[in-house]
């Protein structure tokens, strides 16, 4: 699937809203490249200092971006302002964009977002909101919702406990939907390099999992 | 794993290929879809490999996916958007390259920095490397004219100079700088 020509999910709405202020055109279009113009259209302008392509290109890509930013944080605040920033950086540099059909833009993009991820980690926590638990449904028929809660909680935890190469491979492989190939090219290591994160990471969470089998009868 | 022809495959290659991308075969490579496929239709025991790790998949696929509504999606290009003139235009950099001047330290920059370091390196004597400095300003502020005058005068008037310089200074910053004019006229 070429991700650079594909319009994402409710990306309309987004881009429409956002690059209509740069536009003297109708949303989503650009004077001279059509109604959908490739990624690597769009960054030709913006290296030349075209706002509504840079609106353009950020609106179709950030809901993709933004996804993989909150899995690997596990907080929308913080992943919003990791998008912002990889967005700043696609703006300056734009101009060293080589369209020669290798690289995919999203890669990059997902490169530099968990790049980002990484070192905002590595920063001293703050207990913001979103690290604070839903207060728990007390009506009895919520029982079995809250049930699954748990136990999404109990994985979500064995996966923040998982080493920080074996998540991102889980996040890109397992949740994005990445090839090994692409993961590979994200983060910087080669296939089977992150098929042997994949593996060690599955073996970690089975055992750490070991205990919902009883609970679930899932593993 | 990546490097051999993948027509056919046995229980081994299914294990090793579950124990890294799961019971789902919609994430098993290209390559060996096929044939892991085929093998799984005649393989009683390659099929309950899958099954067992789709058991694991099913946990892992029930965290919830964040939400990522149009509004979040604006709220963040539109920051972008905003924060654009803070960063350097792609244009406007290659239009205009930068004055070398501005990336020049100023004396006053150089005198700050050094104060800044001896005060967060040896706080004392920072301080008194800022009394020195503050008291040599000090002095050249105030130094004496006499040393300034008489540039084309003869050796005799030469020497009259001198002494007056000489009877003038009287403070040790302006010793250390009238010596040198002294000498200049004497010549």
């Amino acid at each position: 699937m070429d991700e650079s020509v594909q319009p994402q999910p409710r990306v309309g709405t987004a881009s429409a809203s956002a690059a209509a202020p740069y536009a003297g055109n109708p949303a989503g279009t650009l004077m001279g490249l059509g109604p959908e113009p490739g990624d690597d259209a769009l960054l030709a302008r913006i290296a030349q200092g075209d706002r509504q392509a840079f609106a353009l290109l950020a609106a179709r890509h950030a809901p993709k971006a933004m996804k993989l930013a909150q899995r690997v944080l596990g907080n929308a605040a913080d992943a919003d302002e990791v998008v912002q920033e990889a967005m700043l950086r696609v703006w300056t540099g734009a101009k060293n964009w080589i369209p020669d059909g290798r690289a995919r833009f999203s890669t990059w993009l997902h490169r530099v977002v968990v790049n980002l991820c990484v070192d905002r980690r590595r920063r001293p926590a703050f207990a913001g909101l979103d690290g604070i638990p839903e207060p728990p449904d007390p009506t009895p028929s919520a029982v079995n919702v809250m049930a699954r809660q748990q136990t999404a909680k109990l994985v979500s935890q064995a996966l923040a406990e998982l080493p920080e190469r074996q998540r991102l491979a889980v996040t890109l492989c397992y949740y994005e939907e990445r090839s090994a190939a692409d993961a590979a090219q994200i983060l910087s290591l080669s296939v089977s390099a992150v098929e042997s994160l994949l593996a060690r990471a599955r073996r970690a969470l089975r055992a750490r999992l070991s205990g919902v089998v009883q609970d679930t009868g899932e593993v | 794993m990546a490097d051999r022809e993948w027509s056919t495959v046995d229980v081994e290659d299914i294990a090793a290929l579950t124990a890294v991308y799961g019971g789902n075969p919609a994430r098993w490579p290209a390559d060996r879809r096929a044939a892991a496929v085929r093998a799984l239709a005649m393989d009683g025991a390659a099929h309950e490999l899958v099954v067992n790790e789709a058991r694991l998949d099913a946990l892992l696929s029930m965290v919830a996916e964040p939400e990522i509504s149009a509004a979040r999606v604006d709220s963040v290009v539109a920051g972008a958007l905003a924060r654009l003139d803070a960063v350097t235009a792609p244009a406007a950099a290659k239009a205009a390259p930068h004055k070398l001047d501005t990336f020049l330290p100023s004396p006053f920059d150089l005198v700050r920095t050094a104060l800044s370091w001896l005060s967060v390196r040896a706080p004392q004597a920072g301080w008194l490397a800022g009394a020195t400095v503050a008291g040599i300003l000090v002095g050249v502020m105030t130094m004496p004219s006499a040393t300034l005058s008489g540039a084309e005068t003869t050796t005799a008037q030469a020497g009259t100079a001198v002494e007056t310089a000489q009877a003038d200074v009287t403070d040790m910053p302006s010793l250390l700088f009238t010596s040198y004019t002294v000498e200049t006229h004497a010549r």
